[in-house]
């Protein structure tokens, strides 16, 4: 299964649907206008208003003890003439359901799939015709034996007439839907095989998921993995034992929405360029998560493209921000001197990552006010914006704002350094197991052991001695005090050699002269920061972890690695030779599962509200039109909506082969293919194309006025494959759409009922 | 007579039925002209295909006119809320043949917007009325013709209309269920009701009608009171308790002194309808005779039914 | 109008009706006999009942018949081809997308469409076991789709009894796939014990495996079912001389896998000789029609040609001819050759013996050593190799012909090449008159595939 969950836009739905309602109403009138001239000649005017205002008293007059009249009518009507036979149909076919679907499946995970899918598509798809056909035919029958005359002639307004149908179908298919909703649930939950030690099999997860990007195999950021050829290209791969990697980047990670756990779900696929060693190919390819905060990657990682200025982007991602402003330096002179070394491409690339990535994140640090560097590089980068071939005013331009950025970064570097840390979590190494659900997801705790790295190291105990500095705790009258050691080990987390270490190394820093002991103060000699001096020290190599574990600290998720509550996780492949494939939904964050019947509802309710959405358009149409020829045209709006949908928007779009209705027909008469064109001359094609330009206003106006009708039966989708309906991607939409449509039917339907003489023969 | 006030008032109106091609048909109505005054029963008669029903549909608001304009109550037809206060039994009755008679008229009721103690109690009334209380619970479609009429008409009725509009009210129905409706009719009028009705039924009409119109192929013909429309100018007619020969002759001796020498005296008739009931009513008193002619000879003279102007 | 009675009239139409009965009895009557499939056994019943066993036409003659689809079938009202398109097109789709559980169920639902389509059971069949057994990562789900594959196929012959093609391919998955692919040592294994623990407890899967016998065991029986078929309903779409080879051919790859795995000794030898016998005995045996329709024996001596040759009508010349031709074209004296040699006990031991060679190679044992009356031993690994070198220069003296088969050239070189690995490990040259010193000069061409194999075997994680 494929989906990209994207949540629903209220606010771009809620314009496109008034700017359409808007160009209804505004042909609404034009018509009202020229039928009332039409019928009445120079009265028409007057027609015309009382026509409208009467209707909209007519609407502001809405009864609601009226409209329930008519629904209870419609109710019992159904009743009586027994359309709701349709259920004995069902249990019929459910008695002999287990011979159509005998279990084509050993496998029982992929079994509870089928039994989801057969049960919801039956449900709908047997509702469906008979509420088609009886809201089509309720009113223009009405209307033949007369008997709506005998209601209108009673002060029920035309639209409570509508009104009191639609909602009285709606009610008789909520009504069938729940009863037969409820059986399916049950039967459903007898049919489900108990699996024996992990419980039952029909699950509804709840997944919030990420954005996804990758990294290539230089480390840079790009937005497609590779691709190993798979005509599917859903997902795309990272290679194993590389730079690669896939970058989930997931928000709201807060213990208050997660718990105090951090749950992971991953689908990935694997895909070998060997078989695998004698060992490895019986087992599962190795993936291995880690989290992931690192402020310069957030800022820097798209920042310097080009050979100019990719030292100063390293540089600059690696933290050595006094490097990075020297090379900043010695780029600024090039600019001068060379400037075909910054091409206008490239300058441009710089001036989109200043603009998109590095100033907004500077602007928006929250740990320390970088306005000044965020201001630089605004300069910079509006620079390299105005950069042009040939123009050696402008090189000299970006020369100077190159200069100054350099002179910026320089005067910032420690603070720079000090609040843009990286901080890498990696964990367990799992084998990925390939298309059986559920079966890598993993529970990490809140509190993650790992083994820094150096510059982890550097941190920590930067952080940790300062700290214990500040407390007075770390000279003891200008001595360096020794309960440093059991200090360090029992209220810091570090292991005992380590801490031994940590106190041979101060105080031989203490003997070197470039930490001063005051007291029971010490102070670094030259005034740099701790960070500056622990830095050096493991750059040094002097704070190599005498504990084989290595430096092992303890991270917390939730505190020490998101930022503004995004967490970072990265995925590598580990085998050499081997690619792992993702796509945006094959890892997400598990919130506790909801149980299988709120799913089921939530599926349930969406085709609700589809057969809802149905009557709506039946009622209307059987207003305007009699009752066949309501009905197919009820008919052919649910067929393209529901099959054609994507079609007319990919036509509409202009990403469908073959061009439009015209050209397309051409094609298949002269056997040509869509890549090669039609076979015509320049005459032939411009008329065909503007037969085409044609067709396709009229499909855009249809696809607008046409419902996705897919929309429904998305939502069962996702319980058939395990998953909670998520409300803003599916009920949220299709309840929008309902009322969307529900609004400008009733009234035209009203309209329609109104100015239409009942009595003509 | 003060000045009524017009319960219905329709000048110049016109309605053309024209095909899809916009092509006239046929004209139905033409240049129509007439008031309802309150509280009288109007009668309007005319042939097939005279204008009737269209005239009524047309009141309704279930035709649109072509030309011409309706007052009812004081609305326009196009109107919904006059609705309120008008009851229409119409030609067949257009009801929904699956609910019982109890529904009906709470569906229709609730249409009123009448609570449902006040529209309980108007139901139970108008069936017990109608003399449908044995039938209330059967569904409409087990209905004979009769009963469909009177189910018909209690629904016109559940509203205490101020305007009653009756098209055909008494095709389909026994010499007793007319009688009935006649009854009803009038008895409305007492109520201070306004009554139009459209018939063939001439003689139905003639009993009940204080004013009618007379339609031909759209066209009004005649419009006026029926006592002064049917009063037989030239005639004086005498009714008195049963007289001996001799006073038959004196009376003839009389009348010649007048100068009238042709007139007519002689036992009058009552008509087949009174027969009719009677005979009904003496069955079912007493049931398995026959009776003969003697027994059901007249005795009372024919009520002609009209209050008013018995001398 | 005529003057009889209605009575008369009633009594006249009724004799009618009779007189009808009597052909329609003769023409529709059902057969009260229970049908086989895939026999052509007379009937008893009207004609077309007959008609319809003598020709394959009824339902129930071409296979056991499935009440569902007979019911869905009766549904669609005529709409089957479309529905089955439809589904077809939808199955491909799930394919792409991974959607195993729909394209599973989408496929039995096409096959309840059309069960005597035998196209669908051969594409499919292929399909589960080839394509979509591929897309997974874990050898034992490969296995589970392989199976899938497999018992696909056996349900087409089941429902289609008649289609001689379906059974030759069961026996040819069995054997093919699951023995000749790179996961061949796994899905052997699975294939006697089914890795799915909790459905089958450390046995065989019973549906394509009841007894639990050897992969190609049960590929030999599919294929003497498919031989037995042949004879009523012949085979299509294979040349008849190959397509009679699958138990033979079967026998052979049992043989040489097992042997493949270590397995030397009685079980191998007779397996060999089994082999051998069915190639000779029972395939040679068979008659088969060759050019201008003329029938041979693979396996025959003079005798019987002169024999043949009158029995066809035709010149001895012409029968030898024919015989010639096809015996050259199936390679049918290398096989039996091959197989006789194979046979022979000294042959075993020449493979044993290099077999174990190879083994005491990569443990090691590759240097000579001092025993403890101070007499340098040679190292077991030379021993043996040595030992099977010689063995073999015996078996090329039984069996000349055999000198230029691949096999047992890349078998002898590469033996001789670890030798000389082992010599130089000892510091010592190979002797100048080491055993089949001949056939490696004469096939010097190969060395560099030898020289590469060597590589691969000894290649650590191999």
């Amino acid at each position: 299964m494929d989906f990209d969950p994207t949540p629903y836009n209220i606010g771009l739905g809620l314009k496109n649907w008034l700017s359409l309602v808007g160009i209804i109403a505004g042909l609404g009138i034009l018509l009202g206008l020229v039928g009332s001239f039409a019928s009445a000649g120079g009265g028409g005017g007057g027609l015309f208003s009382n026509g409208i205002s009467s209707f909209f008293k007519e609407l502001a007059s809405i009864s609601p003890r009226r409209v329930w009249a008519l629904a209870s009518l419609t109710l019992k009507e159904a009743w009586r003439r027994k359309a709701l036979l349709v259920f004995v149909v069902f249990a019929v076919l459910l008695m002999f359901a287990g011979w159509f679907l005998t279990d084509s499946n050993d496998r029982s995970d992929l079994q509870i799939n089928v039994h989801i899918t057969f049960m919801l598509t039956t449900i709908s798809w047997l509702i469906l015709p008979v509420v088609m056909f009886l809201s089509c035919w309720g009113i223009p029958e009405d209307i033949r034996i007369r008997s709506l005359h005998t209601v209108v002639t009673k002060p029920a307004r035309r639209v409570e007439v509508v009104l009191g149908r639609m909602l009285g179908f709606s009610i008789m298919s909520t009504v069938i839907l729940l009863l037969m909703g409820t059986v399916g649930y049950i039967w459903i939950e007898r049919q489900a095989p108990k699996d024996l030690d992990q419980g039952k099999f029909l699950t509804c997860r709840v997944p919030v998921y990420g954005g996804l990007f990758f990294l290539d195999r230089q480390g840079m950021p790009t937005s497609q993995g590779l691709n190993v050829g798979d005509p599917w290209l859903y997902r795309s791969f990272v290679e194993g034992n590389s730079r690669c990697r896939a970058v989930w980047m997931f928000n709201e990670v807060t213990p208050e929405k997660l718990g105090n756990e951090l749950r992971l779900e991953s689908r990935f696929e694997a895909f070998r360029t060997i078989k695998g060693s004698a060992d490895t190919i019986q087992q599962g390819l190795e993936a291995q998560y880690t989290l992931v905060k690192n402020m310069r990657e957030e800022a820097f990682s798209s920042f310097g493209v080009g050979a100019g200025l990719r030292e100063v982007a390293e540089a600059l991602r690696a933290g050595d921000f006094q490097s990075a402003a020297e090379l900043l330096d010695a780029a600024a002179e090039r600019m001068q001197s060379s400037p075909a070394d910054f091409p206008q491409v490239d300058c441009q690339q710089v001036a989109i990552s200043c603009a998109v990535q590095v100033v907004p994140v500077l602007r928006n640090f929250k740990d320390a006010d970088l306005g000044d560097v965020a201001d630089a590089f605004l300069v910079f980068g509006d620079a390299a914006n105005s950069v042009k071939t040939g123009d050696a005013a402008s090189y000299s331009e970006l020369s100077r704002a190159c200069a100054s950025l350099a002179e910026t970064v320089r005067k910032r570097a420690d603070d720079m350094f000090e609040s843009m840390p990286k901080l890498e979590v990696p964990l367990e190494p799992f084998r990925v197991s390939e298309y059986h659900e559920g079966d890598d997801f993993i529970t990490y705790p809140r509190k993650l052991k790992y083994v820094a790295d150096y510059e982890g190291t550097a941190r920590f105990l930067a952080k940790v001695v300062s700290g214990i500095s500040e407390a007075g705790k770390l000279a003891d009258g200008g001595e360096l005090s020794s309960g440093l050691v059991d200090e360090l080990s029992e209220n810091h987390g570090v292991s005992p050699v380590n801490a031994e270490l940590v106190f041979d190394v101060v105080k031989s820093e203490i003997d070197a002269g470039t930490l001063k002991v005051d007291g029971n103060k010490v102070e670094i000699a030259d005034g740099s920061s701790w960070l500056r001096l622990f830095d050096r020290l493991v750059r040094e190599e002097k704070l190599i972890s005498r504990d084989t574990a290595g430096w092992e600290m303890e991270a917390d998720i939730f505190d020490d690695l998101t930022v503004n509550d995004y967490l970072r996780v990265e995925v590598a492949c580990l085998n050499d030779q081997m690619f792992i494939g993702m796509a945006r939904a094959d890892l997400f964050l598990r919130l506790p599962d909801r149980s299988f019947l709120a799913g089921f509802s939530k599926a349930l309710l969406n085709i609700g509200l589809m057969l809802s959405l149905v009557i709506v358009l039946g009622v209307t149409a059987s207003c305007v039109v009699k009752g066949p020829v309501s009905f197919f045209f009820t008919l052919t709006i649910f067929v393209i909506g529901q099959f054609f949908h994507q079609l007319m928007l990919k036509i509409v779009a202009g990403s469908q082969e073959g061009g439009g209705m015209v050209e397309s027909a051409m094609l298949i008469f002269q056997h040509r293919n869509p890549s090669v064109g039609i076979d015509a001359n320049e005459g032939t094609e411009a008329v065909v194309k503007g037969l085409d330009w044609g067709v396709n206003g009229i499909l855009k106006i249809a696809s607008n006025i046409i419902p996705d009708f897919s929309t429904f039966s998305e939502a069962s989708a996702y319980i058939e494959n395990g998953f909670d309906v998520p409300w803003s991607t599916s009920v949220l939409p299709a309840i929008m759409t309902f009322v969307g449509f529900l609004i400008p039917c009733v009234i035209i339907g009203a309209a329609c009922l109104k100015f239409r003489e009942l009595e003509a023969k | 007579m003060s000045t009524q006030e017009n319960v219905i008032e329709i000048r110049n109106l016109s309605k053309v039925y024209r095909d899809f091609w916009g092509r006239k048909k046929v004209q139905a109505v033409k240049s129509l002209s007439l008031d309802v005054k309150k509280g009288e029963v109007f009668g309007l008669l005319g042939p097939n295909g005279s204008g009737k029903t269209t005239t009524i549909k047309m009141l309704l608001g279930l035709l649109f006119p072509t030309s011409g304009e309706i007052k009812i109550l004081g609305k326009r037809a196009s109107d919904v809320a006059k609705n309120e206060r008008i009851g229409y039994l119409p030609e067949e009755s257009y009801l929904y043949r699956f609910l019982n008679a109890d529904e009906t008229l709470d569906f229709y009721g609730r249409l009123f917007n009448i609570s449902a103690a006040e529209r309980n109690q108007r139901a139970d009334e108008l069936i017990k009325m109608v003399g449908l209380d044995h039938a209330r619970r059967r569904q409409l479609k087990e209905y004979s013709k009769g009963m469909t009429r009177r189910i018909g008409l209690a629904q016109a009725l559940i509203n205490n209309p101020e305007l009653v509009l009756l098209d055909e009210p008494t095709s389909g129905l026994d010499p007793i269920g007319t009688r009935e409706m006649k009854d009803l009719i009038l008895k409305l009028k007492d109520e201070g009701k306004t009554v139009v009705l459209c018939s063939h039924q001439l003689a139905d009409v003639q009993d009940v009608s204080d004013r009618i119109a007379m339609l031909y192929q759209g066209e009004l013909k005649v419009l006026g009171g029926v006592d002064e429309l049917l009063e037989l100018r030239g005639e004086t007619q005498i009714r008195t308790g049963n007289l001996s020969d001799e006073g038959v002759e004196e009376l003839k001796a009389l009348l010649a002194k007048h100068g009238m020498k042709d007139s007519l005296i002689q036992k009058p008739r009552a008509d087949l309808e009174e027969l009719f009931l009677r005979t009904v009513r003496e069955s079912g008193e007493r049931p398995g005779r026959r009776f003969t002619a003697e027994e059901m000879a007249a005795t009372q003279p024919a009520d002609t039914g009209k209050s008013g102007d018995a001398s | 109008m005529n003057n009889l009675t209605s009575r008369q009239r009633k009594l006249v139409y009724a004799g009618c009706v009779l007189l009808l009965l009597i052909p329609i009895v003769y023409l529709g009557a059902p057969t009260s006999d229970d049908v086989i499939p895939g026999t052509r056994n007379a009937v008893s019943g009207g004609k077309l009942a007959q008609m319809r066993v003598e020709y394959d036409l009824g339902e129930s003659t071409l296979g056991e018949i499935d009440p569902s689809s007979a019911a869905m079938n009766l549904v669609l009202l005529g709409l089957r081809g479309p529905a089955a398109g439809v589904l077809h097109l939808k199955a491909l789709d799930y394919q792409e997308k991974k959607d195993w559980a729909k394209l599973k169920t989408t496929v039995d639902s096409i096959i309840k469409l059309q069960p005597h389509y035998v196209e669908i059971w051969k594409f499919q069949g292929w399909n589960l076991a080839f394509n979509v057994s591929r897309e997974w990562d874990k050898v034992a789900d490969r296995f589970y789709w392989v199976k899938e594959g497999i018992k696909f196929l056996q349900l087409g012959t089941n429902r289609n009894q008649t289609a001689t093609f379906l059974y030759h391919n069961v026996g040819d998955f069995m054997g093919r796939k699951f023995g000749n692919s790179d996961e061949k040592k796994y899905f052997r294994k699975f294939f006697v014990i089914d890795p799915d623990d909790k459905r089958f407890n450390g046995t065989a899967d019973p549906e394509i495996n009841p007894q639990g016998k050897d992969n190609y065991l049960v590929a030999h029986d599919w294929f003497v079912d498919a031989n037995e078929k042949d004879e009523t309903y012949r085979i299509e779409g294979m040349t008849h001389v190959f397509a009679r080879q699958g138990p033979s051919r079967s026998l052979f790859d049992y043989a040489t896998a097992i042997q493949s795995e270590g397995q030397f000794g009685e079980e191998n030898r007779s397996a060999w000789d089994k082999a051998y016998n069915e190639w000779t005995q029972v395939y040679g045996y068979d008659v088969f029609l060759g050019l201008d329709d003329i029938r041979y024996k693979l396996n025959s001596s003079l005798a019987e040609l002169q024999s043949m040759a009158k029995e066809n009508g035709v010149t001895v010349t012409k029968q030898q001819q024919v015989w010639e031709q096809n015996v050259k074209m199936v390679n049918y004296r290398f096989w039996q050759n091959f197989a006789d040699c194979e046979r022979d006990p000294l042959t075993v031991d020449a493979h044993k013996a290099i077999y174990l060679g190879k083994q005491a190679y990569s443990e090691g044992k590759i240097s000579n050593w001092q025993d403890k009356d101070g007499k340098t031993q040679v190292s077991e690994a030379q021993t043996l190799f040595v030992d099977g070198l010689e063995n073999f220069e015996k078996v090329f003296g039984k069996y000349p012909q055999l000198t230029d088969h691949d096999a047992y050239i890349e078998e002898v070189m590469l033996a001789v090449y670890y030798l000389e690995q082992i010599q130089r490990n000892n510091g010592q040259q190979m002797p100048e008159d080491f055993p089949l010193r001949d056939m490696v000069i004469q096939n010097l061409g190969r060395q560099p595939d030898i020289e590469r194999q060597f590589r691969i075997e000894n290649r650590p994680d191999f």
